[in-house]
C-alpha cells in the first residue's frame, strides 16, 4: 500500500470509527491486511488510528458535554483488567476461531441496533442548557438532542453492561483490536444509554486502551514512525470530521449507520476465517 | 471541563503538526517529530483520566475519584506487565 492509499484508508476508517464510536482499528486493520500489510505491522497502525480518532473527537465532545466520563472510567476498569487477562492468555484460542467469534458478536450487535426504532429517551421539556452534562456521584446525565431539546438518561442493567465490557476487554486482549465495536452497542442497547453518549464515551475509553497498547508496541520496536505519523495525521482529520458528522445526524440514523458498519465487519470476519 | 477541552485542543493541533512533520520531513528531524506525535497520542488519554480523577476528588465525588485512581493503577500495572512479558 502506497502512502496516499494508507492516508486515505486511515482518514476514512477514523471518520467512521468516530461517527459510530467503534475505534478505527476494527476497520483499518482488515483493510491493511487485505492490501498485503502483515498483521504484525497493521496492528500498531490500527491503534495509532484509534488513539488519533479519540484525541480528534475529544475537544468537540468535551465542549458538548456528550461524554459520560464516570461511566467510561467505571467500565474501563473492568475492560482493562479483562484485556490484560486476555493478552496474557492470548494464544490459547486460535486466531481463526477468535475472528469468527468477533464476527458473530458484531452481527448480533448489528441486529439489536437495527431492530430498535425511534428514540428511547424522549426529550424532557423541563430541562435546559444548564442541565446538560453528567451527574455527580452517579452514572446518569443529560444531553442535548436537538436545538432546545434535552434528554435525561441513566445507565441501566449495570452488571450486565459490565459483563459486556469485560467481554469486550477480553476479546480486545486476545485479538489486539479495539473493543469499541462491542462497547458502544453494549452501552447503548444493554445499559440503555443514548447512542450518541454511548459512542462518545466509547471513543474516550478506546483512547485509553490504545495508549497502553501503543506503549507496548513502542517498547517492542513495532511502530514504523513515518507510517504511524502519516496514519495519525489522516486519522486526526478523519476523526474530527466524523465526530462533527455524528453531532449533526439524528440518533436513529447514527444507530442504523453503526449497524450497517457492524454488519459489514461481522460478515467480513466470518467469511475470511471460515 | 472547558479547560480540559482547551488542553485537548492544544494536544490535537500539536499532534497534527508533529504528525505532518513525521510523515513529510526527511531525516532525523522528521523521525523526532513523528515520535513526539506518538508520545502525545499515548500521554493525552492518561492525562485526561488523571485530570478527571483530580477534579472528582476536589469536588468530593470520592467514589468516582477512587475509580479513576483505580483505572490509572490498572493501566500502570498493565504497562509494567506488558513490558516485562
Amino acid at each position: 500500500m502506497n502512502p496516499v492509499e494508507l492516508a486515505i484508508a486511515a482518514f476514512i476508517t477514523a471518520g467512521i470509527g468516530a461517527l459510530g464510536g467503534l475505534g478505527g482499528a476494527i476497520l483499518l486493520v482488515p483493510v491493511l491486511v487485505l492490501s498485503g500489510v502483515s498483521a504484525r505491522d497493521a496492528a500498531p497502525l490500527g491503534l495509532i488510528s484509534v488513539a488519533a480518532g479519540s484525541l480528534a473527537a475529544a475537544p468537540h465532545q468535551l465542549r458538548a458535554h456528550v461524554v459520560n466520563h464516570r461511566l467510561g472510567v467505571s467500565t474501563e476498569i473492568i475492560s482493562s483488567i479483562a484485556a490484560l487477562g486476555g493478552a496474557l492468555a492470548s494464544g490459547v484460542i486460535g486466531q481463526s476461531v477468535l475472528a469468527v467469534m468477533l464476527g458473530v458478536v458484531a452481527l448480533v450487535a448489528a441486529f439489536f441496533g437495527a431492530r430498535r426504532k425511534g428514540i428511547r429517551n424522549l426529550p424532557d421539556p423541563s430541562l435546559t442548557t444548564s442541565d446538560v452534562g453528567e451527574h455527580r456521584g452517579s452514572l446518569s446525565g443529560v444531553y442535548q438532542l436537538d436545538e432546545g431539546e434535552f434528554v435525561a438518561y441513566r445507565a441501566r442493567r449495570v452488571p450486565s453492561g459490565l459483563l459486556g465490557m469485560a467481554s469486550a476487554g477480553l476479546i480486545a486482549g486476545l485479538s489486539g483490536v479495539s473493543g469499541g465495536f462491542i462497547k458502544t452497542p453494549t452501552t447503548s442497547e444493554v445499559m440503555q444509554v443514548p447512542v450518541k453518549v454511548a459512542a462518545a464515551t466509547t471513543t474516550f475509553t478506546v483512547g485509553i486502551t490504545s495508549a497502553v497498547a501503543l506503549l507496548v508496541y513502542e517498547a517492542q520496536g513495532r511502530i514504523v514512525v513515518s507510517d504511524a505519523a502519516l496514519v495519525a495525521a489522516a486519522a486526526l482529520v478523519g476523526g474530527t470530521l466524523g465526530v462533527r458528522l455524528q453531532a449533526a445526524l439524528p440518533p436513529p440514523l447514527v444507530r442504523k449507520s453503526l449497524s450497517a458498519v457492524l454488519l459489514v465487519i461481522g460478515t467480513l470476519l466470518i467469511v475470511k476465517n471460515l | 471541563m472547558q479547560r480540559l477541552a482547551g488542553l485537548m485542543q492544544i494536544a490535537l493541533v500539536a499532534a497534527f503538526v508533529l504528525a505532518l512533520g513525521g510523515a513529510f520531513v526527511p531525516g532525523s528531524a522528521g523521525h523526532a517529530s513523528g515520535v513526539a506525535c506518538i508520545v502525545i497520542l499515548i500521554v493525552t488519554p492518561v492525562v485526561r483520566v488523571g485530570w478527571l480523577t483530580t477534579s472528582w476528588a476536589r469536588s468530593g465525588d470520592r467514589r468516582f475519584a477512587l475509580l479513576g485512581g483505580g483505572l490509572l493503577l490498572v493501566l500502570a500495572v498493565g504497562a509494567v506487565i506488558a513490558f516485562l512479558k
